[in-house]
Parts: structure tokens; C-alpha cells; sequence
């Protein structure tokens, strides 16, 4: 047990600021969890449908109720959000950027008869401990959503999808995992730093275009009234009297100003005409936060594959 | 093996052994080739061309194998600035199966190098010698030595020089590249000098000595072979010559030897561009 404190000795400062923030992280969001729960308004009230006799009572505390969460809770998500990936950059960059930078890898380098294994051990640790803070910021950020939008259960909505939930640790891994990479093969930490973010930058972008497309192909079209709090409305159209589903533009080349008549409550016009929504089912977030987290994930491990192969062949200085 | 760096070639098409045990000085100019050497056989480099063999092992092949048996100091301590000294021997500990972090305390107690000391507090002396005292724990049957001697003072040049010579005693085989030539030349056991990326001369220290003469320009030289000329102090020069006749000259220093080596080097690469050794040496 003596041996995993020796070999992360040099990480330790950034082990301990990750740890410092972390508990930081869960200290800010569980206060502002507790506190956002000690204001007593029905869920139905936020639901924007019941506003009547049920909810008059609330109106003054649904008015702190919003200010406490644009002060605190909106603040505390952030920082869910944001410190696991500024951990994930930092011992990124730290794992073999400095290293290189300091050459402390040629000490490093010809005491340890196998670098894969150097670097495994230093890996696995930081590794777990991204994890946790991921899935935890992640938890804090679905319950938070939660509070936001009360009444509607933060796994069956579409909002902050990626923002919140277990895609912060995924986001968190490829972070890690590019940086890790660029550190090895620039071996300079602001090099490093610079170019792997706008790598990282690339590498969500890439992975939230590709869910953006498998969440697309979940879509259903139905009435606006169908359409539920957590849903992720996709796109509005026209369904024509043959049952064909058109877009907005095409009605009005078709059909012209009947469409000024079209009401949104899901009524059709006398020649037939009815508005549409192209949406995803809340329901189908769990799979699509799971895709994006995986896709997150995957992208970190490649990385961080590719970082061993890059060590292997590199020269330490 | 020959090793190239972009244009520059570090080593140039060279074959060469070192034999098991004994210490080997390695000595040459900078730019030499010396550290590459060094770093091909641990790993860190790859020949260009050709192949090498660290105890039967290629270090490109099976690195892992090669740095098992091998305890390396680098030319420049390149250790944790952050860390305490007795934080280096838990590291190398935990990352080098079989070290033994009591033989490397054992070195660093008698040179008052506490090891809870931060090493960024230790002088350049003190971290190299942290740095074989940590090779010196691999118990490896291979020390390679980068120029350790160049951050030490006399007084800690000698004692690094005296623990190299206990390990070549023990059966390590240690090599050591140095520019102090008159201080190893007590230690080693062979001399081999390289420069301009080939090996100009290799033999024991011993022969080297006792097969050469230090020749007064303008002396008889009665069938010698010179060498070369080579600048001796206080603006004289010298010939160094090849001949085990006692009855010329006089005996030179293993300086001597390397300075005449390294002159003939010299001289041939201004013959190569049609230069007088005389204009060489000159320049």
C-alpha cells in the first residue's frame, strides 16, 4: 500500500488541489441543493398550468424561490460543471507535459524498466478520481436541474443535456485524456495546454454533433400539446390533410395565407391543415445521455491509448 | 551503428565493445558523441542505422529488459525538485522492482546529504550524487555515468570517483564519460575516446600509457610512429608517439594520450579539406 503514495508523490500538489476542489464542488452544490429545498412550493406551481387557487399562496416565494436560483443554484451547477474538467486539465497536463518539461522523465524513465507501467500506475489513480468528481459534479448538476425545473424528473429531460449527469465525467475523461496525449507528444505544459484545448475544443463539438444525430433519429412527430416539459423540441411543422409532415416554408408555398388561421393547439384548419412538432421524447434522454457519455468517454480512452504509444516511442527530454 | 541527428551525425558507422566489469572512461570533445552513446543504450535514443546489444539485450527491441540492467545517471540531475531525497528512493522503490533503497542510503550518509532535504535545495554536486546513489540502489550490473563529474567540487570528484571504483570492484561494470581526464585517470580501466562521431582510439589504460611516448618536437624520433601534435602547456607542443620504448621521450599522462588522439583526429579532418595540420591546429 506504501507504493501508490510514492509513485504519485509528484502529483501530489495537483492531487490535492483536485481533491480540495472537489470537496469544494460537492460542499457548493449540496448547500445550494439543501437550501433551494427549503422553499415549500408545490411542483405542480412551476408546471406553468396550475397557476390557479393551488398556487396564489407561492407567488412571493416562487419569486425567491427564482432568485435564490439565479444566485445560487444556476452558480452551483456551473461549478459541477466546470470543476471536474478543470481538474481533468490540469492533471492532464501535469501526467506527462511537466515531466517532459522538467525531465524529471529521464530520472523517471531509467529507474522504471517499463514506462507502460510508470505511467499505468500514475494513470489509474488520477483516472478514479476524475470519475468521482465527474459522476459526482454530474449527480449535483442532475439534481440542481431538478430544482430548476421542479416537477419534472432531471433523467426524463432534454435540458442541459451534456451539461449535467454522467456526460461530465465523459466530458472529464477526454479532457484528461487529450491533454495527456498533447502533454506527451509537445512535452511543454503551455504548448500543451494551448493546443490541447482547442483540441478538447474540437473533440466535443465532434461528440456532441454525432449524439445531436442519434438523438435526431429518436425523434416522433406529433401535436404541439403532446410536447411535455423535457422534451426536446426538434423542429415545427405542417401536417397536410394526406398525413404528410412539411416544413413551414412549403406549407406557405402550398397553402399560402390559410396558414395565418393555424392554431397551435393542435386543431386543424377547415382545408385540413395542423401544426406538428418533430420532438424527443423525455424518456429518451437516459439513452441519449448514456450515448454521449460514452461517445465522451471513448474519445478520453483513445487518448489516453494513444499517450501510451507515444510514450513508448519518445525520447524523455 | 551509426546515429544521426537531422543532418548531424552523432555517432558515425562505429563498432565497438565494452567488456564486462572494470571502468571504462569515455572521453571525447563535446559534441563527441558520448551522452548519445549513452542514451542509445539505455533506450532513450535509436540507432539510425546498425544495431547494439546492452548484456545481450537490444534496448530498442526490449527496452524494458535493457533498463533493468542498467543504473543511469543523467548529465544533468533530473530529479524532483519538490521532492525530499528519501521521496526519490520511495519513488525508484515503487517503480523499480529490486531496488535497494538501503544501499543508496548507505552512499548518501557518509556525504551528510540528509535525505529529508528537498533535493531543489541540494547544490549540483549533491544532486548528482543523489543521482548514483540512486543508480548505485538498481544494484544494476551496469552503471552508465553522463558526465557526473562536471557539477562536483575535487573533494566530491574524488569520492564519486572512489564509489565507481568500489562498484567496478564489486563486478559492476561501470561507464563513465567524463572531460576530467586527469582525475579518472586514476579509476578507469579503459579509455575510449570518441570524436567527431568515431571511435579514435580504445585500449586499457594501462597499454595506453605504457605504449606511448611524449616526444619534444624536433627530437630524434628513431622509427616512432607520431601520432599527432598536440598543444602541451604553457604554449609548448608536444608529439605523442606510438612505441613502448622507454629509452624516448617520456611517459604521458592518460591527458596526453587523448590530447594526442584527439589532434590526429583533427589533422585528418583538415587533410579531408585539403588543410595543413599546422593550419588546423591553428584554427
Amino acid at each position: 500500500m506504501r507504493r501508490w503514495p510514492a509513485i504519485l508523490r509528484p502529483n501530489r500538489p495537483e492531487l490535492r488541489a483536485a481533491v480540495i476542489l472537489g470537496a469544494v464542488m460537492v460542499a457548493v452544490g449540496g448547500v445550494a441543493i439543501l437550501w433551494l429545498r427549503t422553499f415549500d412550493i408545490p411542483d405542480a406551481c412551476f408546471s406553468g398550468r396550475d397557476l390557479g387557487v393551488l398556487c396564489i399562496p407561492y407567488q412571493a416565494t416562487m419569486l425567491a424561490y427564482g432568485e435564490a436560483m439565479s444566485t445560487v443554484g444556476n452558480p452551483a451547477a456551473i461549478a459541477t460543471l466546470v470543476a471536474p474538467i478543470v481538474v481533468a486539465i490540469v492533471l492532464g497536463i501535469a501526467l506527462l507535459a511537466r515531466e517532459i518539461e522538467q525531465q524529471t522523465t529521464n530520472f523517471a524513465w531509467s529507474i522504471a524498466p517499463s514506462r507502460a507501467t510508470w505511467l499505468r500506475d500514475r494513470l489509474i489513480p488520477m483516472l478514479v478520481l476524475l470519475l468521482v468528481l465527474g459522476l459526482a459534479g454530474g449527480g449535483l448538476g442532475d439534481v440542481l436541474m431538478g430544482l430548476r425545473q421542479r416537477g419534472v424528473d432531471p433523467w426524463q429531460n432534454f435540458e442541459g443535456l451534456g451539461l449535467r449527469g454522467p456526460a461530465i465525467a465523459g466530458t472529464a475523461l477526454l479532457v484528461f485524456g487529450f491533454a495527456g496525449l498533447v502533454g506527451a507528444a509537445v512535452g511543454r505544459q503551455l504548448p500543451a495546454l494551448i493546443i490541447s484545448g482547442a483540441l478538447i475544443g474540437f473533440g466535443i463539438y465532434g461528440a456532441y454533433t454525432v449524439s445531436d444525430g442519434w438523438v435526431q433519429g429518436d425523434a416522433e412527430v406529433g401535436s404541439y400539446d403532446q410536447v411535455a416539459i423535457g422534451d426536446k423540441i426538434l423542429d415545427s411543422l405542417i401536417r397536410t390533410p394526406e398525413g404528410e409532415y412539411i416544413s413551414w416554408e412549403e406549407a406557405y408555398q402550398r397553402y399560402g395565407s390559410e396558414l395565418d388561421s393555424i392554431s397551435y393547439e393542435g386543431t386543424e384548419t377547415s382545408s385540413g391543415l395542423r401544426v406538428a412538432t418533430r420532438y424527443v421524447p423525455g424518456e429518451k434522454y437516459p439513452a441519449a445521455v448514456a450515448r454521449l457519455s460514452g461517445l465522451l468517454g471513448l474519445g478520453g480512452l483513445v487518448a489516453i491509448a494513444l499517450t501510451f504509444l507515444v510514450v513508448h516511442r519518445r525520447r524523455p527530454y | 551503428m551509426t546515429k544521426r541527428y537531422r543532418r548531424r551525425y552523432a555517432l558515425s558507422d562505429i563498432t565497438l565493445e565494452i567488456p564486462d566489469g572494470g571502468v571504462t572512461a569515455l572521453v571525447g570533445p563535446n559534441g563527441a558523441g558520448k551522452s548519445t552513446l549513452l542514451k542509445l543504450c539505455i533506450g532513450f535514443e535509436r540507432p539510425t542505422a546498425g544495431r547494439l546489444e546492452v548484456n545481450g539485450v537490444d534496448p530498442v527491441r526490449h527496452r524494458d529488459r535493457a533498463i533493468a540492467s542498467i543504473g543511469y545517471v543523467p548529465q544533468t540531475a533530473s530529479l524532483y525538485r519538490d521532492l525530499s531525497v528519501l521521496d526519490h528512493l520511495r519513488l525508484a522503490a515503487a517503480i523499480r522492482p529490486g531496488f535497494d533503497a538501503g544501499h543508496a542510503r548507505e552512499r548518501l550518509g557518509p556525504l551528510g546529504i540528509p535525505v529529508t532535504a528537498r533535493v531543489g535545495e541540494l547544490s549540483g554536486g549533491e544532486q548528482a550524487q543523489v543521482c548514483l546513489a540512486i543508480a548505485l540502489g538498481t544494484r544494476a550490473p551496469l552503471l552508465l555515468l553522463d558526465e557526473p563529474l562536471a557539477n562536483l567540487d575535487p573533494l566530491a570528484r574524488r569520492d564519486f570517483l572512489r564509489v565507481c571504483r568500489l562498484a567496478a570492484d564489486d563486478g559492476t561494470t561501470v561507464v563513465l564519460s567524463s572531460h576530467a581526464l586527469s582525475e579518472i585517470e586514476e579509476t578507469a580501466d579503459r579509455l575510449l575516446v570518441l570524436g567527431e562521431g568515431r571511435v579514435l582510439y580504445d585500449d586499457t589504460v594501462a597499454h595506453s600509457i605504457a605504449s606511448h611516448r611524449v616526444i619534444e618536437v624536433g627530437a630524434a624520433l628513431d622509427g616512432v610512429e607520431v601520432v599527432a601534435r598536440f598543444p602541451g602547456r604553457a604554449d609548448q607542443v608536444h608529439m605523442l608517439g606510438r612505441t613502448r620504448s622507454v629509452t624516448i621521450g617520456r611517459a604521458p599522462s592518460l591527458e596526453e594520450v587523448v590530447l594526442g588522439y584527439l589532434a590526429e583526429a583533427r589533422d585528418q579532418a583538415a587533410a579531408a579539406r585539403g588543410q595543413a595540420p599546422e593550419e588546423a591546429a591553428a584554427a
